[in-house]
């Protein structure tokens, strides 16, 4: 069948089925319980609550609630704040004790919490939500991050090892970038080489090709394989080829590094010892190319200089063309 | 300006559909309806809070000391020139409604545009639209006429040549400036909308690619005798994506069902071109005109599933996807040989490419929390190809020379092999919590991959990993180690790809001791049996609050313990110490430095074919070796001060990527003299300052100044001259790689709204 057929006929079965269950609430929930809540808080944390209420968080949380838990407000993510009200009143004189901190949950960075029990306040609303489909049993899950490992709120008194309030790389990158290169360090410096992707430009991110939530495909990729996720962008190699060079087809990371190379497009290695590394047959490809006539003059070799390889096999993704077996039509 | 489709597959190949143009770009869409709003709303919608955010307008110069591909890459920029500087970012909001317009780079070809609105917790929409310019070469050179279109000719009386030395003051005087770059423009369209559990999301997308590229024409009918020219090759690609979506979600239940589409066209599927070199170069026929194919127009769907639950016994949570997809290409194929001197006795065996994959990918994994100290992720993930592509034999005719072709029991009858994999992954990770602060970790992973017509045809792979974390209050500790052996499911075959490659016919008729193409002791290293040992630790450490420092080390090492030739071992490393002080809110300073190395080493062994192959092959005095050395130290400086009340801030960021490769080959005596490789380097170094003054709360002036260097010795492309005799059988049109600095300078003032 026709793909935009098929789409638009997945479309309309799923349309129907929407159309046919009848929209369902969390729960009679308003929004001025959930602005009685935090205002009550708002009491004491006037700071607090005057950042957190412009936030996409603190809009919809007091605008329109969509759960029970949140029109607990503050409560919704802090849990029970009856004790601690009590505690701080008792304790609002000047030479009081200080406020037991114990009766309320913190989540910044010094919270006594676990990050299993940060995630699961945070689960509470986003659960399956959009983008967190594969969450359970991710590596990032099994590696005990917590979700303010990497999100900030905005208002949090922010340690200096994450925050993009401090931003350690220059404006242009984006700021999912920077978050990530704060653990996976070894990307940074890839990123800065001469053969690189454009993070450094702003013009990608990390999360471009990754899906740190979890994603379906290796590497917490967004898309069930390698080859998938670079398709994504470069349709013009996905083919299926009549000629084609196997592990390309199973694999692009097979011969580019996608994080940052110091050979043309993003090459693990120079030509033409990357693909010697796999081919050797007879004559020029078993040829050993060493330094005679370079840099380039008449004396060098054609296999060696210029594009290598590729200034004769240039179909190296594959070919299309009946007699292209060789990749060089 | 460019049109924009709305149509799947728009294009020349299919006109009737291209006359459904809805519109101009996106963002000129976009700015009338902000235009549109703010003239609706500003005064009420300012005095009430509802609209703010910041405008930003000014100027930046830039300088370059050489024209350069390099430096514009992704800008666009590839001259020195005065650029807008636009940025913008306005949200408003009233009760529900909100709006958000966010604008980057918006002088230069490298814009975007998003406008995002929608009803708080209820329907989002959200449109795009994004340039981004891939510029490949500023000053190259080209003897071709008819650039960037699929037929390219030579200037009138043009004489062919047998070397590029033969022709060098026509490739001269033929020679003009081209630019190569491909230019990118993405719309994008989102919607989607909550109904009671369910939600709705449905996207769009329209990718469409403009320009020259770099194409090689290659002539000749072996290694020995081959001549090329880089040609302007047309791009012009149309990428339409659509997909929907339906999420469910309950307490502790999700399900989404997903159907996606996409459509590849290429207007030009082939690219024709005038030879430069003669139609004879000893005894060696070459055609008039050749025939190069390029990217096919192709097609791509998929159907998922996935779904997960929470809280099941044993504190599980439990996620699964099911994906299939298809992809499709069925091009006309063009003929053997687009040269009438081609004597084609035996006709193509079917007229379309008639390609085909399908691929069906599961993966089900599982996060459980049995006691409190312990955790354990389980995973199992399947990802299967089926190539339905048939397979036949073509009797191919050499780039289009004029050779009568062989028969069925030549070396030129081929089979296309449908090639497919199979890939399973088992995994178990367990995390035991030793003490608060400390946590074990073992895993287990078990990777089994099958491939048809590959030389081995089923590996698998077992990986033990461990680590060790501990958090000491004032800092953290990750030490991880993970050993993992890929070895062959019966034998490594060169045969299995050789007789399924060629005819019966040809395969019977060759001596069994040579009938091989590559040498049956190279070992693929995408297959080869293989050793690898992965280690990594990390030190964190924060004593106070204005400190943190981090170090941290990853090593991967692979031996390939059953290869005697292809690579033999490679082991790539990365150090990196990561410092920042943050003595106040009114300053900060922050360095990294970074050691990445990489060495890798090969072997091989020269042989001739003919008569000389069943002597040669087997002699070790013509084996040689690489070994590899590649180290890229980055260092990384950045200061953030802010003074005068908070009213100046200034961000300063200095880094400097320095690598070097040095290859050094050594052979046996049959190889001959070998002189050594110069060193492969590059340097990239930049610095940023920016400046910005709070005048008031509306307002802030800015000053900005960036400078790039770049400069690289590259054996392969240094002295090249594009359209030259740099070298003897390859017409050029790329120059080496332009060393540059780069200098900007830039003013800017920022408009705050709503404050």
């Amino acid at each position: 069948m026709n793909p935009w057929r098929r789409a638009f006929l997945y479309g309309a079965v799923l349309l129907f089925i929407t159309a046919a269950v009848p929209p369902t609430a969390w729960g009679a929930v308003t929004a001025e319980d959930a602005q009685s809540a935090v205002k009550t808080c708002g009491k004491c944390h006037k700071d607090y609550i005057d950042k957190w209420l412009p936030t996409k968080h603190g809009q919809v949380f007091t605008k329109n609630p969509s759960s029970e838990s949140m029109v607990m407000g503050c409560q919704a993510c802090h849990g029970d704040g009856t004790r601690h009200m009590t505690d701080a009143k008792a304790k609002s004189e000047p030479g009081s004790a200080p406020v037991d901190k114990s009766l309320i949950v913190g989540l910044s960075k010094d919270s006594p919490l676990t990050p299993g029990e940060i995630r699961a306040i945070c689960l509470n609303c986003h659960f399956g939500t959009k983008g967190m489909t594969h969450w359970a049993g991710s590596s990032h899950e099994a590696a005990n991050l917590s979700c303010i490992d990497c999100h900030q709120r905005k208002l949090a008194a922010a340690p200096v090892k994450l925050t993009p309030q401090l931003r350690r790389l220059p404006e242009q990158v984006n700021v999912a970038t920077e978050v990530c290169v704060n653990c996976h360090m070894d990307k940074r410096s890839a990123m800065m080489r001469s053969s690189h992707m454009p993070l450094r430009e702003g013009k990608m991110t990390c999360v471009d090709c990754h899906e740190p939530h979890g994603g379906k495909g290796p590497a917490n990729l967004r898309q069930a394989s390698v080859n998938e996720n670079c398709y994504s962008c470069h349709a013009e190699k996905r083919g299926p080829l009549l000629w084609e060079h196997p592990p390309v087809r199973e694999n692009c990371g097979n011969c580019h590094n996608p994080h940052g190379s110091n050979y043309e497009s993003l090459l693990k290695m120079k030509q033409p010892y990357l693909c010697q590394t796999c081919h050797n047959a007879n004559y020029h490809p078993s040829t050993l190319y060493n330094g005679s006539g370079l840099p380039v003059n008449a004396g060098a070799a054609k296999q060696q200089i210029y594009r290598g390889c590729v200034n004769c096999h240039m179909q190296v993704h594959g070919s299309n063309h009946p007699s292209g077996p060789r990749f060089t039509r | 300006m460019n049109s924009l489709y709305f149509s799947p597959g728009a294009g020349r190949k299919n006109p009737e559909r291209a006359g459904m143009i809805v519109g101009a770009p996106l963002w000129l869409f976009a700015a009338l309806l902000v235009t549109l709003t703010l003239a609706a709303w500003p005064q009420a919608a300012l005095a009430e809070g509802e609209l703010e955010g910041e405008i930003t307008l000014g100027a930046q110069n830039v300088d370059i000391d050489h024209v350069s591909a390099h430096y514009g890459k992704f800008n666009g920029i590839d001259d020195k020139g005065t650029f807008l500087v636009g940025e913008l970012e306005l949200e408003f909001d009233r009760d529900l409604f909100y709006l958000e317009l966010e604008g980057k780079d918006l002088g230069l070809d490298s814009r975007s545009i998003k406008l995002e609105f929608g009803s708080l917790g209820g329907y989002e929409v959200t449109l795009k639209f994004d340039q981004s310019p891939w510029l490949i070469s500023s000053d190259a050179k080209t003897i071709y006429e008819g650039d960037g279109t699929a037929d390219l000719t030579l200037p009138a009386g043009f004489t062919p040549g047998n070397y590029t030395g033969d022709m060098v003051d026509q490739l001269s005087s033929a020679a003009r400036d081209i630019k190569l770059r491909v230019d990118r423009k993405t719309t994008s369209a989102e919607f989607e909308i909550p109904l009671g559990m369910f939600m709705v999301e449905v996207r769009y997308s329209s990718d469409k690619r403009d320009g020259t590229r770099p194409v090689i024409g290659a002539l000749g009918t072996s290694g020995g005798n081959n001549r090329a020219v880089d040609l302007p090759g047309p791009v012009d690609y149309t990428t339409n994506d659509m997909s929907i979506a339906l999420f469910w979600r309950s307490e502790n239940a999700f399900a989404k069902l997903d159907f996606e589409a996409s459509t590849f066209d290429n207007a030009n599927e082939y690219l024709i071109w005038d030879n430069p070199f003669p139609t004879t170069v000893s005894g060696v026929n070459y055609p008039t005109r050749g025939k190069t194919s390029l990217p096919p127009s192709n097609t791509y769907q998929r159907f998922g599933l996935a779904g997960g639950l929470n809280d099941l016994p044993l504190n599980t949570s439990l996620s699964l996807n099911v994906d299939s997809a298809t992809s499709k290409q069925n091009n006309d194929l063009a003929d053997y040989s687009y040269n009438a001197n081609s004597t084609v006795a035996t006709p193509l065996p079917r007229s379309g490419a008639e390609a085909q994959i399908d691929v069906m990918n599961y993966a089900i994994k599982a996060n459980s929390k049995p006691v409190d100290k312990l955790n354990v992720a389980l995973e199992f993930r399947s990802y299967t190809t089926d190539n339905k592509t048939p397979m036949d034999t073509f009797i191919y005719i050499p780039l289009d020379s004029g050779v009568a072709q062989d028969g069925i029991d030549g070396g030129h009858a081929l089979n296309n092999l449908p090639v497919d994999h199979s890939k399973t992954d088992m995994k178990a990770d367990l995390a035991y919590t030793l003490a608060p602060a400390t946590i074990l970790k073992v895993g287990y992973l078990n990777q089994t991959v099958e491939r048809s017509y590959r030389e081995v045809a089923k590996t698998i792979e077992d990986k033990v990993n461990a680590g060790i974390t501990h958090n000491f209050g004032v800092g953290n500790l990750r030490v991880n180690y993970a050993s993992s052996s890929r070895k062959i499911d019966g034998h490594y075959e060169e045969a299995a790809v050789y007789d399924a490659y060629h005819t019966p016919e040809y395969v019977h008729g060759q001596n069994p001791v040579t009938a091989f193409d590559d040498h049956p002791l190279m070992r693929k290293y995408d297959i080869a049996a293989r050793d690898r040992i992965t280690t990594g630790a990390t030190v964190g450490v924060w004593p106070s609050a204005t400190f943190c420092g981090t170090l941290s080390y990853t090593a991967i090492e692979d031996k390939y313990g059953e290869s005697e030739m292809g690579l033999t071992s490679s082991k790539g490393s990365s150090v990196t110490a990561d410092v920042t002080v943050r003595p106040d809110k009114h300053l900060a300073l922050f360095a990294f430095y970074t050691l990445d190395s990489m060495t890798a080493e090969q072997a091989s062994r020269y042989y001739r074919g003919g008569g000389s192959k069943i002597t040669m092959f087997d002699d070790p005095n013509n084996d040689w070796w690489a070994t590899h050395e590649d180290k890229t130290p980055t260092i990384g400086l950045g200061a953030m001060v802010v003074l005068m009340d908070d009213k100046l801030d200034i961000g300063a960021y200095y880094s400097v990527s320095d690598s070097s490769t040095a290859i050094t080959l050594t052979g046996n005596s049959g190889v001959g003299d070998i002189t050594a490789m110069p060193d492969l380097k590059t340097k990239l170094t930049s610095i940023d300052v920016t400046a910005k003054y709070r005048f008031s709360d509306a307002l802030t002036f800015g000053l900005g100044y960036a400078m790039e260097t770049y400069t690289a010795d590259n054996w392969s492309l240094d002295d090249v001259e594009p359209a030259s005799d740099a070298i003897r059988e390859v017409i050029t049109m790329v120059p080496q790689e332009s060393d540059f600095t780069a200098n900007k300078a830039m003013v800017f003032i920022v408009w705050s709204l709503g404050k």
